[in-house]
């Protein structure tokens, strides 16, 4: 099978591929047991994220007997390539950049092509002030904005100088910025109103939440991972994207899998023995494995059954869960437009919007905190935000998915609540017995992007590799 | 009084859509539909995206595409997807079928249902 069919049947959503249909792909490799029951395996690997996928594909090519579990009729978890306005666009996770190293590794050795945003190159800027709308030029706008971020971040030069070693600082002042929110931290900072008001927008577009919800040292980190350079951050969060939208990486990967996979099958309960794993699925399948990588998204993890139950403190960070639960939508309007990057305030329907294509007819991606202050499907209200940054804007057709609502992601992009990282983060790393928790939501570095979805995943899988060396 | 006579007539028979009356303003459904294309194939023999391939789907019998992975909920649903079960369905799917996998609010507005359905029924 040649690895674009293969390719074709994922997307045709075909349930099983199978290990034989596979393993034509790549060079053969010794599994571990070369006499293998039908629902046995070395390892299965939980969520076919991008955590997933890296994971199963370093135990599959270890030799492991790998089984990667998805829920969805398709791979990728919280990214997601389809086609909008001619292009293939993410709706999901979309940037990233040269400062995430497992993503951008993965770039440079499957060799993929990127591109930029447009907003990289925006002449138009639009913000509000004291609930008036402005517009300038970037000298206009950028200057207040930056001398704001650099009041905000200064604690991160203090605590995050080991940004991938996320708890090397820990102290009790540590623990008081874990605690306070992003809001409650803003409201002490020496800037105007007007500069409060900005970072408050950003404090909320970066925990895709109210930023009353999300810790203000979990928020520090992103400069720290950037060389401590907004520039540089900037770069990272919202400048690349693979020119073929996330969908191509995965296809490369999986391409590189030895790994069995079952879409459209969730686990629902993980029993422990003394002699393995079960995952018993919602097809009322029972599946076993010697290890499992738990790779499901953070705000999924209270749904699934765990026996014996998993610790206190697990159980806790589980139900409470992270705080991405905003609203990302692509927006088509009629013409050609100057390239605009807008900033609102924190309460606007839609608390950033800028031109990510530019098109004869300009194609914006804007972002809110709520959900229930845009009914993304609702074309009048869509219209209604758009023009509260761009007048005269006639929207065309928008495209939104609610991963809000979606049973297997129940959620956005992962920003821990006021606590998390100096209570649970450990404990959440820590394996149940034979299950191990890997994921973007999981990761030291970039946690919430890809990268740490990579990173998470790798790193597990090497774990149980090195694991299953000493049976 | 035209006007108002049509929408007391949709409200009191929602499932009467515009398609059925010839009024199909295929503008307004490609539009309205685009909520649904990121998901959904609707031309023969359409790639599964994330969802199903929705050629054909006026009148078949739910959970019918080979090969897709429906959820259990949607598999147990055993209907078929006559005009007014899509109006049902449509509206919210997530209510009408808990546990299905189709991660979508629903299209609030008949106008719209209607736009899609007219879309759907072209589509066979």
């Amino acid at each position: 099978m040649k690895r674009r069919d293969f390719i074709k049947n994922i997307a045709a959503g075909t349930a099983v591929v199978s290990t034989a249909a596979v393993s034509s792909l790549t060079r053969s490799h010794e599994y571990s047991s070369p006499v293998r029951k039908k629902n046995e395996f070395d390892v299965i690997v939980i969520g076919g994220g991008f955590a997933g996928v890296t994971a199963s594909r370093d135990l599959s090519q270890s030799g492991a007997n790998t089984l990667l579990l998805e829920a969805r009729p398709r791979l990728g978890g919280r990214t997601f390539t389809t086609k909008f306005a001619g292009h293939d666009m993410d709706v999901g996770g979309t940037w990233f950049g040269w400062g995430q190293p497992s993503i951008w590794s993965e770039k440079m050795k499957y060799d993929l092509a990127i591109t930029e945003s447009a907003a990289i190159k925006a002449t138009s800027f639009v913000w509000y002030e004291n609930g008036k709308r402005k517009e300038g030029a970037a000298e206009d706008y950028w200057p207040t904005v930056y001398e704001a971020y650099d009041a905000y971040y200064e604690p991160a030069y203090k605590y995050f100088t080991r940004p991938h070693d996320p708890l090397y600082h820990n102290s009790e002042e540590f623990i008081k910025l874990d605690n306070m929110s992003a809001k409650e931290a803003i409201e002490g900072l020496k800037i105007s109103d007007i500069q409060k008001d900005f970072v408050r927008s950003f404090a909320a577009i970066n925990g895709h939440a109210d930023s009353d919800k999300s810790s203000y040292l979990d928020q520090l980190r992103w400069l720290a991972l950037s060389g401590f350079n907004k520039d540089f951050m900037w770069v990272n969060i919202g400048q690349y994207k693979l020119k073929n939208g996330t969908s191509e990486l995965i296809e490369h990967m999986m391409a590189d899998s030895n790994a069995e996979v079952k879409l459209g099958t969730a686990a629902t309960r993980i029993v422990q023995t003394s002699s393995g794993v079960s995952v018993f699925t919602n097809r009322n399948e029972e599946l076993k494995a010697k290890y499992v990588v738990m790779a499901a998204p953070l705000n999924v993890l209270k749904n699934i059954e765990f026996s014996p139950s998993i610790s206190p403190v697990k159980q806790k960070a589980f139900k409470q869960g992270h705080t991405g639960s905003g609203v990302k939508i692509y927006i088509k309007i009629k013409g050609k437009h100057p390239i605009v990057y807008a900033n609102g305030t924190e309460d606007m329907a839609l608390n950033y919007l800028w031109t990510e294509y530019d098109d004869d007819d300009q194609i914006l991606v804007g972002f809110g905190k709520d959900p229930e202050k845009i009914d993304v499907y609702d074309d009048e209200m869509v219209q209604k935000a758009v023009r509260e940054y761009l007048p005269d804007a006639e929207v065309l057709e928008s495209f939104s998915y609610d991963w809000n609502i979606d049973p297997y992601s129940k959620g956005t992009w992962c920003m821990y609540p006021p606590g998390m990282l100096t209570t649970a983060f450990e404990e959440m790393n820590r394996p149940e017995g034979l299950v191990h928790f890997a994921g973007a939501d999981f990761a030291n570095g970039w946690r919430g992007f890809i990268d740490g979805a990579i990173e998470s995943g790798a790193r597990n899988a090497q774990i149980v590799i090195e694991k299953l060396k000493n049976i | 009084m035209k006007s108002l006579k049509l929408l007391l007539m949709l409200c009191a028979f929602p499932f009467i859509s515009l398609a059925g009356d010839g009024v199909c303003n295929m503008k307004k459904a490609k539009k309205v539909f685009s909520k649904c294309a990121a998901c959904h194939s609707v031309n023969k023999g359409g790639a599964t995206i994330l969802g199903p391939n929705l050629f054909g789907v006026v009148g078949r019998e739910s959970g019918a595409v080979q090969s897709f992975p429906y959820s259990p909920a949607l598999i147990d649903y055993k209907k078929t997807w006559t005009e007014a079960e899509l109006h049902k369905f449509i509206e919210n799917p997530m209510k009408v079928v808990p546990g299905t996998m189709m991660a979508f609010r629903g299209l609030k507005k008949i106008e719209d249902r209607n736009a899609v359905i007219c879309l759907l029924e072209e589509n066979k």
